[in-house]
């Protein structure tokens, strides 16, 4: 609903903007507003009526791995496997049955049931692990377990599905990765292979063959790949903290330069990202070049692990800082009012911490406050200049 | 292919697939030789790991996983006895050697019994199959499969099998 509410805030402002520059009339635009009034409200419903659906899929899904790994002894086996067939037979025909439905209760039960039936396989190979004792690697579960639903998730209809689908392929690939990784000639090839769902995740949200065919899907593959490169973009700076040895980093360096390259291939998808993320609002030039200028800062702080150095506390809360400002720009330039004010803030708290970090002295901190004072009055001056763009006129509205 | 067509195939193969992991495992659980291996408890401080206990096999007989031995390496179970669960006598060879793999009732390769092995408890059962793994003489019975793997039927304990010996816990 909260997407649904800032959906609206943010197609008000932008009709206001439309407005103002003269690209469209009063006339037309009263009529959006009317259509948004009435279409809007209808599209939150159903969004937050999928949503519900897909969490009470998982809550069941959940429920039944659980109810399976308390592994029931007194339960004879081919009852115990018998009925775990009999649901998952359930669960299909209840799938096939709402899919015909086109109302929304059709909809959200066909979503929670998809939900429960991909869980329920994950049960159902655990299950069967444990009737007849079976060893084996996890991931050699995991892979069956993707491979068997991957057909199947493809029919998912919500953002937050897709999400969960696109979650379980990659722990999958990672827990392959754990279990195999004394089978590469180093061990830190599989550190820097567990980067690659990061691009191909980009890829997938750009794919014109997925989105045209799978929307959710690529939708959620964006939220995941840029939640993905927004951490990475977090974590960087602060390995400019490590103080390893020549010889440590040594151990390191095909996943720093796999890594590198997991997020170079990223860059060539960056205009197509920037559009998916709703830069055609905002400044899609400016945009590309500060999403790029993300993925290039937080190479560079990766690089820095093949030097051996001390702990950097300066560059590294300078590196923080560069980032964070960068990923305010980058939403300045998407016109997101949120995560611009989120870059902002994460850019204040850092300054603030870095004071009290690197000075000891009781003068040293105080003279440090003061000036991080200081520094948070210019941010906020610059918060208002930035910010008043966003804010809606509200004599355009009344 | 109309839509739903698909949809229906897409929610067959999990059906399918599950139903071909139970028809492997019974599969893999049948078989005319029955052993009777001891075991012991992999970790002294924590045999139980979730719902399952950890343990390792305990051969009788030359009981080596092939330390420095050929590279294709095999276990030779021998001294099976008809219609009775036996404690097989245990050599290693090459897996590839006719010559001397051909006095083995079964061969099991050394990769799939390195362990750790795993077998699962109901969890009312789990603490005191833990005491009893640390306490009493433990031991599964295991067919092997074609594939020179194993397939466990049963945990005893002090040859009873758990189900009959174990209390559980309120």
């Amino acid at each position: 609903m909260a997407a649904g509410l800032s959906d609206a805030a943010g197609m008000s402002d932008r009709i206001e903007r439309w407005r103002e520059a003269g690209i469209i009339d009063q006339a037309t635009a009263g009529r959006i507003r009317e259509y948004e009034a009435e279409h809007g409200r209808a599209r939150a419903r159903q969004a937050v009526g999928l949503s519900i659906a897909a969490i009470a899929g998982l809550s069941v899904g959940i429920g039944l791995i659980s109810v399976a790994a308390a592994n029931w002894s007194d339960i004879p086996v081919a009852v115990r496997l018998g009925a775990d067939l009999l649901l998952g037979c359930g669960l299909a025909a209840l799938i096939v049955r709402l899919d015909g439905d086109g109302d929304d209760g059709g909809t959200w039960g066909r979503e929670a049931a998809l939900v429960t039936m991909y869980l329920w396989v994950l049960a159902s190979i655990g299950l069967v692990s444990q009737t007849y004792h079976l060893g084996g690697l996890t991931s050699s579960a995991l892979i069956v377990w993707t491979l068997l639903t991957a057909w199947q998730m493809t029919f998912v209809r919500t953002r937050l599905a897709a999400g969960l689908w696109l979650a379980g392929v990659s722990v999958t690939w990672w827990w392959l990765l754990a279990d195999h990784a004394e089978r590469f000639p180093r061990e830190d090839v599989a550190v820097g292979l567990a980067a690659v769902p990061l691009s191909v995740l980009a890829w997938v949200a750009v794919s014109r063959r997925v989105r045209d065919r799978r929307p959710e899907i690529a939708d959620a593959a964006l939220a995941w790949a840029s939640a993905g490169l927004g951490l990475a973009a977090l974590v960087a700076p602060n390995l400019l903290y490590s103080e390893a040895s020549a010889h440590e980093l040594a151990e390191l360096w095909v996943a720093v330069l796999l890594g590198v390259a997991a997020l170079a291939a990223m860059l060539p998808a960056a205009p197509r990202l920037v559009m998916r993320l709703g830069a055609a609002a905002g400044d899609p030039t400016r945009a590309t070049m500060m999403l790029r200028l993300v993925i290039v800062e937080t190479a560079l702080f990766l690089l820095t692990l093949l030097l051996p150095h001390p702990s950097l506390d300066w560059a590294a809360a300078l590196a923080f800082v560069l980032v964070c400002s960068t990923l305010a720009a980058l939403a300045s330039a998407l016109d997101d009012t949120r995560a611009f004010r989120f870059a902002v803030l994460l850019v204040a708290a850092r300054i603030l911490i870095a004071y009290a970090e690197l000075f000891g002295s009781l003068l040293g901190t105080g003279l440090g406050l003061i000036g991080a004072g200081l520094v948070a009055f210019g941010l906020l001056q610059f918060w208002k200049r930035y910010v008043s763009r966003f804010e809606p006129d509200r004599e355009g509205q009344s | 292919m109309s839509r739903r067509v698909r949809l229906i195939a897409a929610l067959v193969i999990p059906l399918v697939g599950i139903g071909a992991l139970i028809v492997r495992g019974e599969l893999r659980s049948t078989g005319d030789r029955v052993w009777r291996v001891p075991v012991e408890g992999y970790d002294p401080r924590d045999l139980l790991s979730g719902q399952y206990l950890r343990y390792r096999y305990l051969w009788a007989g030359e009981a080596v996983l092939c330390p420095g031995g050929p590279p294709d390496c095999c276990l030779c179970l021998s001294g099976a006895s008809a219609g009775v669960a036996a404690t097989p006598q245990v050599y290693s060879v090459d897996c590839a050697q006719s010559e001397q793999t051909e006095a083995c009732d079964d061969l099991v390769r050394s990769a799939e019994v390195r362990g750790p092995e795993r077998f699962y408890i109901d969890e009312r059962y789990a603490l005191a199959a833990e005491t009893a793994m640390r306490e009493r003489a433990a031991s599964v019975e295991l067919v092997v499969t074609a594939e020179g793997g194993v397939a466990v039927r049963e945990l005893f304990f002090d040859g009873v099998p758990w189900r009959e010996t174990l209390v559980p816990s309120k």
